[in-house]
């Protein structure tokens, strides 16, 4: 550059001035109006390029156009920024900062001109007199720094193009990072205006939890149509692009999470009360920082996990989550057992009838009962008036059990927690264990029948043979129904539970907790086999739970035709054995088969699940190998070089 | 309330295990001996209603029936601290006081005479019950009250209450040592019949395997009844554990023995327990895992049963539940179960599937212990036959010698004839030849072959 203006002086040295068709004199004074973007008599606007340009009237040596040129380039940025200064003030869409933006620049270009007058003025009373001293290479030089100013305004403002908020503030600072000091300082100080207006919304936001951020500039949004119960999840959003890049993800997730608990207490828990401690730290950080710049970052993380903690405790002190987390196990996972059991026998009666939506008074009238005569009785009040039966709409054939589950009414900061969609999770789950512990429960009854009704068939040797058959199948399913049972309340709800016991207590904020929560509900489901994932291997625990009911079916059937054979013999009457023992005994052996065909495959399936735990499963249910032998499929799945070439071929096997 | 137990009590040692097992569960439930709540027993986590009901007056009373035909134990009870925990009604004591002798015979016709009587008692208790699950019997098999009354409460309860289930604590004589009461072998097997034909669950509580243990592992030179009765008790709150503190399983009774029990007469069960130390003895510094727990309950010197040693290694478990109080943590458990797996520490039934399945069942917060994690396991193993196989060749020995069979012929059932004693022989080979094809893989068609053999002795019966 400096080069290129000393050959372009000696050139313009040599040749007189009068050359040219416009005197130096007027050339001068027309660069210096055409600085401001001006034109005049020799330089004209050009609207397609946007820039002034040589009137082509006027002729100039081609070295001295070429200087003259160069310097109203500055005109030209000046033009441009000038530009943008003046289009976001009309605009008010683009915001607080941008206006700051637009004054800070209109600062930048005052000061510049201030400059030029400044020293054109010193070098004579009238403008552009070349005799006074003006002559275009003081002209050059005194226009050097302000043309790398005004490169930098124009640069930023092109790049600036449309941003807002914080996202004009992340522009403008990665023009921070350069090497000329006196730029940098430049950006620096426009930063700071621009960010003014962020940091008391940011301020503002932090320690009051109120967003007054009219133009969307904040990196906090909020929907308002969302309704109360998912403030956590949906009502205040991270608009990531509006974080400012000088913030870390960290930073900008803490001062979101600090307003949004601050919020939290505020709209659910309805606590205006100063948070403790909160005042005292914005005093300290607005002592030490005074721009989003030089944000107190020691404070800001301060002040999240004073309102954090603050709010957990508001959580677990007033509003007792781990108790009603404690009671979605305890009814909805079925930890309570001597209720689920009375209650499974108390509904039995109900439920086998087909589904209709009349039946939730009855249902929630035995509920009651059920929990007066069991342990549920001394529970927490607030549980037991929260806990009630849902019977969801019913299909045509179903039957109660189709369409029952036991509910837990939410409201207030509980229901942020246990959003509606955490609660179809919870009932999804609720449907498997019910289901479960139902077949559990029939399995049970089954044996009972064969105990106790089983004595009386005792002389009526003809059916010994097809009663052990029936007591071995049933006890292959007990043990089945059992193992299920067992998997499902330790390796699956006590195992998940005792990690989110250590989370919770370990947890200093709403997020971790819900994060504990989270992780709980999606290891039990997964373990349950409830997700995508098992969607064909519990199709044929499905297949297993209908065996078990219609074995249920037969041995009513051996049961009550074999008691009224008891009868006739007794009343000397005619033998009706014939009529039902072969038919009885053809559909056990075809149930023990089915049976049995559906618990390989289940558990072929489950030895190359990838889910370990499920291989576990396998294992236990088949802790003495006795299907092993049976099935060389079994034995074979558990080598190594089988599991791998299952997960390769398992879908088609499935099909 | 649901799955309510009604306990009898019967003869001397029925009611000195009982009178163990009540203040076991007082202590446990902080119940005092009168039967008042205690006042630091506000846990309420706790089910005292499956054993106790609240008089009007608040007082918790054990549904318990005492009989005895001799004064001597339930004087004892009534002079005790726990005198008054009773209801006073629901004990029984026979006017004439002479007992039954040591004889099977005796004891089962005097439940002939007193039948009114007793089943007043035992009808009203059932009525005052919401939802009866079962009847649990404490008795010996060896004397005359436990084993003869016994027997004939047993055959009438299971037609009364053909519904309930019906389990017993049976105390299997010590054959250790040489009995002052001869007749034994006679009564054991009379009263074998009837475990076998009328209850559902036996809990075999075997005197010789209780003597060695309270010998071999509590160092007691000459363990005396109350030592032995202590085991006993604790082995009977822990078997209820899970009936007393629920949780996800095994709530009822019909859910704890359903498992266990493959066959309508296979339903003999043994029990395990760890650890066994005295009080005073102190424990190892080492936390107890649940490995530590399920190894040493698979091992023979825990067992409380003494079964012959098995010359072919044919003997197997048809099931195993594991009862685990005390602190643990349930993520162990599969690992645990694993390594017994693959050590093989356990070997099952080869005709069906078979494992072991663990409860974790709260402990008393009102009772003490030196050990932070205890277990009990209730297993069916086919070597109990080898217990049943003792007797009848014991009863082989005295039956073919016709020895002290006069005391029975005084009694209606053998007046004409002693087909009772030979049926009843009849029944228990059966179950011993049922428990050993029960080894085999074969099991599912033996009864297929062997039509009605099971019912051979239940028809004289029916």
């Amino acid at each position: 550059m400096q080069c290129f203006s000393d050959s372009v002086m000696k050139i313009i040295r040599k040749r007189k001035p009068s050359h040219s068709d416009v005197s130096n004199h007027i050339l001068l004074r027309e660069i210096l109006y055409a600085f401001q973007g001006i034109q005049g008599q020799v330089f004209q606007w050009d609207a397609t390029h946007e820039n002034l340009q040589l009137k082509s009237t006027v002729k100039l040596p081609k070295a001295l156009r070429q200087m003259v040129l160069s310097l109203v380039e500055l005109g030209w940025l000046f033009h441009k920024v000038q530009k943008y200064c003046e289009s976001p003030k009309t605009e008010s869409t683009c915001g607080l900062a941008a206006r700051a933006f637009a004054a800070a620049l209109q600062e930048e270009l005052s000061k510049s001109i201030h400059k030029l007058t400044v020293h054109t003025t010193r070098s004579g009373d009238t403008v552009g007199v070349e005799a006074q001293g003006l002559t275009f290479q003081r002209l050059l030089v005194w226009t050097k720094e302000p043309k790398a100013r005004m490169k930098l305004l124009a640069a930023l403002v092109e790049a600036c193009h449309g941003q807002r908020g914080g996202a004009l503030a992340s522009v403008i600072h990665s023009f921070v990072l350069q090497g000329n000091a006196t730029l940098k300082t430049v950006v620096l100080k426009i930063l700071v205006q621009v960010c003014r207006p962020l940091y008391e919304m940011l301020m503002l936001w932090t320690f009051e939890g109120e967003l007054r951020d009219p133009y969307g500039e904040f990196f906090i949004g909020v929907n308002l149509a969302v309704d109360p119960g998912s403030l956590w999840n949906d009502k205040y959003y991270e608009r990531s692009a509006m974080v400012p890049n000088f913030f870390t993800q960290e930073q900008g997730h803490q001062v979101a999470t600090t307003g949004k608990s601050i919020c939290f207490l505020r709209e659910i828990c309805l606590d205006k009360s100063p948070i403790p401690g909160l005042n005292q730290i914005r005093r300290t950080a607005e002592e030490r920082s005074e721009s989003l710049l030089s944000l107190d970052w020691e404070s800001i993380e301060e002040a999240y996990g004073t309102a954090s903690q603050y709010l957990l405790q508001v959580l677990l002190d007033r509003y007792h989550i781990k108790l009603h987390l404690c009671a979605l196990r305890q009814y909805l996972l079925l930890g309570q057992g001597d209720f689920v059991n009375h209650l499974m026998k108390l509904v039995e009666p109900e439920l086998d009838k087909p589904a209709t939506t009349r039946m939730s008074r009855l249902l929630a009238s035995i509920l009651d009962k059920c929990i007066r005569c069991t342990n549920s009785q001394y529970d927490d009040a607030d549980v037991l008036k929260r806990l009630d039966v849902r019977i969801s709409e019913p299909s045509q054939g179903d039957s109660g059990w189709d369409v029952f589950s036991l509910d837990y009414k939410v409201d207030g900061p509980l229901g942020t927690i246990l959003t509606p969609e955490v609660k179809t999770r919870y009932e999804t789950l609720f449907y498997a264990l019910w289901r479960s512990k139902r077949m559990e429960w029939i399995m049970s009854k089954l044996r009972h029948q064969q105990l106790t009704e089983g004595r009386q068939l005792r002389g009526l040797l003809e059916v010994q043979g097809v009663l052990h058959q029936a007591q071995l199948l049933l006890s292959e399913m007990i043990h089945f129904a059992q193992e299920m049972s067992h998997y499902l309340s330790f390796e699956v709800v006590a195992c998940a539970w005792e990690q989110l016991s250590i989370a919770l207590r370990s947890s200093k904020t709403m997020d971790q907790l819900l994060t504990a929560h989270e992780h709980f509900l999606q290891t039990v489901t997964s373990r349950a086999l409830l997700d995508e994932e098992s969607k064909d291997i519990r199709d044929h625990l499905r297949g297993i739970h209908e065996a078990m009911l219609q074995f249920s079916q037969i041995q009513e059937r051996l049961f009550s035709s074999a008691i009224l054979e008891v009868e006739k013999r007794q009343g000397k009457s005619k033998s009706t054995i014939e009529t039902f023992l072969p038919s009885i005994k053809a559909k056990l052996c075809a149930i023990s088969a089915s049976y049995q065909n559906f618990v390989q495959t289940f558990l072929f399936m489950l030895s190359s699940h990838s889910d370990p735990n499920l291989q576990g499963l396998g294992v236990r249910l088949d802790f003495n190998e006795c299907y092993q032998r049976k099935d060389s499929r079994l034995s074979m799945s558990l080598t190594y070089f089988h599991r791998r070439m299952t997960t390769l071929s398992v879908p088609s096997l499935l099909h | 309330m649901p799955s309510e137990v009604i306990t009898l009590q019967l003869g001397q040692c029925g009611n000195q295990i009982g009178f163990e097992f009540w203040k076991k569960l007082c202590a446990e439930h902080g119940i005092s001996s009168e039967g008042v709540l205690e006042d630091f027993a506000t846990e309420g986590v706790d089910r005292k209603d499956v054993f106790f009901y609240q008089a009007d007056d608040e007082h918790y009373i054990p549904r318990a029936v005492l009989l005895d035909l001799e004064p001597r134990v339930i004087n004892t009870i009534m002079n005790s601290p726990y005198a008054k925990l009773y209801n006073p009604e629901n004990i029984y004591l026979s006017k004439h006081g002479g007992g039954a002798g040591n004889n099977w015979g005796s004891g089962y016709s005097h439940g002939e005479r007193l039948f009114d009587e007793i089943f007043d008692i035992i009808d009203r208790e059932a009525e005052g019950s919401e939802n009866l699950e079962a009847f649990t019997v404490c008795h010996s098999i060896a004397g005359g009250t436990g084993s003869g009354l016994g027997s004939y409460m047993l055959e009438r309860i299971s037609e009364r209450y053909p519904k309930k289930l019906v389990q017993t604590y049976s105390v299997f004589p010590n054959l250790a040592e040489s009995s002052d009461v001869v007749v034994q072998p006679y009564n054991s097997l009379l009263t074998l019949k009837r475990l076998t034909l009328n209850a559902d669950c036996v809990v075999v509580l075997d005197n010789t395997a209780l003597n060695r243990i309270a010998t071999d592992r509590l160092h007691i030179e000459t363990p005396s009844f109350t030592q032995i009765n202590s085991l006993v008790s604790t082995i009977m709150s822990a078997s209820t554990a899970t009936l007393r503190y629920p949780s996800y399983m095994n709530n009822d009774l019909i859910g704890l023995v359903a498992p266990l029990i493959p066959t309508p007469r296979l339903h003999f069960l043994m029990t395990g327990y760890t650890p066994l130390t005295n009080d005073h003895e102190e424990t190892s510094v080492r936390k107890t895992t649940v490995l530590d727990v399920m190894r040493r309950l698979l091992q023979p010197q825990n067992m409380m049963v003494s079964t012959t040693p098995d010359r072919n290694g044919s003997h197997c478990y048809t099931s195993i539940l594991n009862i685990i109080q005390g602190e643990v943590d349930p993520t162990q458990i599969h690992k645990s179960l694993q390594r017994i797996r693959e050590r093989k520490l356990a070997q099952f039934i080869p005709w069906g599937p078979a494992s072991i399945q663990v409860a974790l069942s709260r402990k008393s917060p009102y009772v003490t212990t030196s050990h932070r994690v205890s277990g009990l396991m209730l297993a069916n193993h086919t070597s109990i036959s080898t217990l049943f196989a003792r007797t009848l060749q014991q009863f082989d020995k005295l039956r073919k010698r016709e020895a002290f069979l006069d005391q029975f012929r005084k009694e209606a059932m053998f007046q004409d004839s002693l087909d009772e004693m030979d049926d009843s022989r009849d029944v228990i080979q059966n179950l011993v030849d049922e428990y050993t094809a029960a080894t085999k893989s074969d099991y599912l068609s033996w009864g297929m072959n062997r039509p009605g053999s099971s019912a051979a002795g239940a028809q004289t019966l029916a």
